[in-house]
């Protein structure tokens, strides 16, 4: 009985631990990977070369999304999607997620295409910038609740909780009640600093 | 083999002298703190993490609007939807802020579950002895049915609290008022189905003194008098004629058997030992007359609702009830065996419950394992599981080279256990996020004031309309918005489809203003909510918490 306990403890960290270093290795499971909206938005973490042809096959991407810093993965990325015909953004910001509102829409942009549908986009993890853009995706063309959003990033794994809020910012018809136009006026009625009149000397004769 | 060979060779540690009377022991377990840990632990806790699905939903938006003869939904008589779960709803709903909640729905269902598992045990602790209501209560909360509480699996547990209570009281003392008043109450969450199980169960049960009597009779006749002279009164005589009529529009389940057994898992397989006939035989007479009872309306429940239509539903949960009774009954006998059962039958025990665990690791192990390592949110859920469940595979491998049935029983909780993690930890989030309509109705809400009604031209679906947490109303035409009673400017939700034959053509609208736009799940169409081009008047609603000025 003690050698059957042990044999099988053994045979399940032997599994475990191949299991673990396969997904370290990225060659397990599509890291991150996940449908946001079926044959327009798809998310996943760093593919590998054949999971990302894998990926455009099966799913039918048209344009890939990469959000890294430009370098020699990124390089490699932009020739695979070149080989594949498929479109290559890479929209470069830090790894936190704290990207530009325009890098943002660029995704948006390229969901709205008919043409450049379904879009996969992704960074190192699929957590922070991945997660950031899809936030805005949900926020402005399905109008999720922050709430709703901030918990699809927290099933993704991102657990910091700042950029929901950072994205919100970003979307056009918020809910709430709007700005009366204009927003902000400014009357001036501050009584201008008097300065005194700089003495001349005089010009009048002498006898 | 080597199982029975372990036996031979070991003596059982029952019979050793120093070792107390384990038997004796057990069945002075305390049952009522174990009957209430296992209902608060396998069904009360998260009770109301899972989304409503349509069916419930419509529960649900009815629970918001006034008391009727029928549920009200999207501003109309629904005749599937009958008052007493409703009545629950709104009982529930007064505690919530700003109208039903899902816990509107499923904390009534489940409070539902747990006083039927109340019921049966209480009933096998009487009759049998505490160990068997610790069993009994152990084989209905830990199965997968009382887990889930879902009505896509057909369980309808409010309705079947009537049933299974009338049974019980029929079983135990015979016909009577109180049979009455539980089969009313059944009627009055379900309609008639329910009473045609327990009338059928009723003459299979075939005793003199649990016949359909006058005074079972009369509590029933006069409640479905009075709940048919209300809905007259409310409603149209066809709301009525449809409420009565909608079960027999539904289909034959076939798969009634197999549902049973599958939401009973993992303990309706042990139902199976009551075959031998060594275990019945142990069984006092009037363990026997209780568990054959039960046996009895297993069997025509489940012939009645696989063959007549409609009954599907209103069957299952008693049937469910006779298997865990059942199953309870046959595991009480396995530990209070003293050598006189034979030893095929505790063998056989042993290798379901090996069998039970050895499916459930390998189901752990692949998929669970799978979902663990591709989705680091459900990572430690799924090591949690994976530890449970191995630990009970491994209980039930020393029970087959022991010959212990205690190993085994051990085993099952352990399977449980897991599946309820599982369900909690994984189903439940995964389930939501996949089908849910939370999000999609909530992006519709958060749009609207507090109680405002949304008004729509056709009927929606119910679980997306209940997740915007507002009230729905259906217009015969655009133009009935005019004599909508709420003040000031009223919300119109529209297809794309609509908003633009409002834009084409606008004569018979009132002028609308778009508010905001919605994608709808799959990227095919577009929500749009609108309001009508009027001041609009916030009424704050009356808060229980405010301050008393």
């Amino acid at each position: 009985m003690r050698i059957g306990i042990v044999l099988v403890v053994l045979v399940a960290a032997g599994v475990s631990t191949y299991l673990g270093i396969e997904t370290r290795k990225n060659r397990l499971v599509w890291d991150h990977f996940d449908v946001v909206k079926p044959d327009i938005l798809y998310r996943s973490g760093q593919l590998n070369p054949d999971q990302l042809t894998e990926a455009v096959k099966r799913y039918g991407l048209r344009t890939l999304v990469n959000f890294q810093r430009p370098g020699p993965g990124v390089e490699a990325e932009r020739a695979l999607a070149k080989s594949l015909g498929i479109d290559f953004l890479n929209l470069p910001m830090t790894g936190d997620g704290f990207g530009q509102e325009l890098q943002f829409r660029e995704v948006l942009k390229a969901c709205d295409d008919p043409d450049r549908r379904p879009v996969l986009v992704h960074c190192a993890r699929g957590t922070c910038r991945t997660g950031a853009s899809v936030a805005l995706y949900r926020f402005e063309r399905d109008g999720w609740t922050i709430a709703d959003v901030a918990n699809e990033m927290r099933r993704q794994s991102y657990r910091d909780g700042w950029l929901p809020g950072y994205v919100y910012q970003m979307i056009k018809n918020r809910q709430g009640f709007p700005l009366p136009d204009p927003a902000i006026t400014l009357d001036r009625n501050l009584i201008p600093p008097v300065t005194p009149p700089t003495e001349k000397p005089s010009q009048e004769g002498t006898d | 083999m080597l199982a029975d060979k372990t036996v031979a060779t070991r003596p059982s540690l029952r019979l050793r002298a120093d070792l107390p009377d384990l038997a004796a022991t057990r069945a002075d377990w305390p049952t009522r703190p174990m009957m209430i840990a296992l209902a608060v632990g396998f069904v009360l806790f998260g009770a109301a993490g899972l989304e409503l699905s349509p069916g419930e939903a419509r529960v649900g938006m009815a629970s918001g609007e006034g008391v009727g003869p029928f549920g009200r939904v999207f501003g109309y008589w629904d005749p599937s939807v009958w008052p007493l779960p409703v009545a629950f709803g709104q009982v529930w709903s007064y505690f919530e802020e700003l109208g039903p909640t899902q816990n509107a729905v499923r904390w009534p269902a489940a409070i539902a579950g747990v006083l039927i598992g109340f019921i049966l045990a209480r009933r096998a602790r009487l009759t049998i002895d505490r160990r068997a209501g610790v069993l009994v209560a152990l084989a209905w909360f830990g199965s997968f049915a009382l887990m889930d509480r879902s009505s896509v699996s057909g369980l309808d547990l409010i309705a079947g609290l009537g049933t299974v209570a009338a049974l019980d009281r029929l079983l135990a003392k015979g016909s009577g008022w109180v049979v009455g008043l539980w089969a009313s109450l059944a009627f009055l969450a379900a309609g008639w189905p329910p009473l045609a199980v327990l009338g059928l169960a009723t003459v299979v049960l075939g005793r003199s003194g649990a016949t359909w009597s006058w005074s079972t009779t009369c509590p029933v006749a006069v409640t479905v008098a009075a709940w048919s002279a209300w809905a007259l009164s409310q409603a149209r005589a066809e709301a009525w004629a449809s409420a009565l009529a909608l079960p027999i529009t539904q289909p034959s389940s076939w798969g009634l058997a197999i549902a049973a057994v599958c939401l009973g898992l993992p303990w309706t397989p042990f139902a199976i030992l009551s075959t031998s006939r060594p275990l019945r035989e142990g069984w006092s007479k009037e363990s026997r007359g209780m568990i054959l009872g039960w046996l009895k309306v297993l069997g025509a429940t489940l012939i009645v609702g696989m063959m007549v239509p409609g009954l599907g539903s209103a069957a299952l949960v008693p049937a469910m009830a006779g298997l865990a009774v059942v199953a309870a009954s046959c595991w009480d006998r396995l530990l209070a065996d003293a050598g006189e059962l034979p030893a095929t039958v505790g063998r056989r025990a042993r290798r379901i419950a090996l069998l039970i665990a050895g499916l459930w690791l390998i189901l752990v192990l692949g998929w669970g394992g799978y979902v663990g390592f591709a989705i680091a949110y459900y990572r430690s859920t799924m090591i949690a599981v994976g530890l449970v469940s191995l630990a009970g595979f491994l209980m039930a491998i020393r029970a087959s080279r022991l010959g212990e049935v205690r190993w085994a029983l051990g085993a099952m909780v352990a399977v449980s256990v897991a599946l309820k993690l599982a369900h909690w930890g994984y189903y439940v989030p995964e389930s939501n996020y996949r089908t849910g309509a939370g999000p999609w109705g909530r992006a519709i809400g958060q749009w609207v004031p507090e109680k405002h009604p949304i008004h729509v031209l056709h009927a929606w679906p119910a679980d997306l309309a209940f997740a915007t947490n507002r009230p729905f109303r259906q217009l015969p035409a655009p133009h009935n918005i005019d004599f909508q009673p709420t003040k000031g400017s009223k919300f119109i939700l529209l297809q794309d489809s609509e908003y633009a034959e409002y834009l084409n053509w606008s004569k018979g609208w009132p002028k609308l203003i778009k508010v905001a736009e919605f994608e709808d799940e799959m990227g095919l169409s577009k929500r749009i909510l609108t309001r009508t081009d009027e001041p609009l008047i916030i009424e704050r609603p009356f808060r229980k918490h405010d301050p008393v000025e």
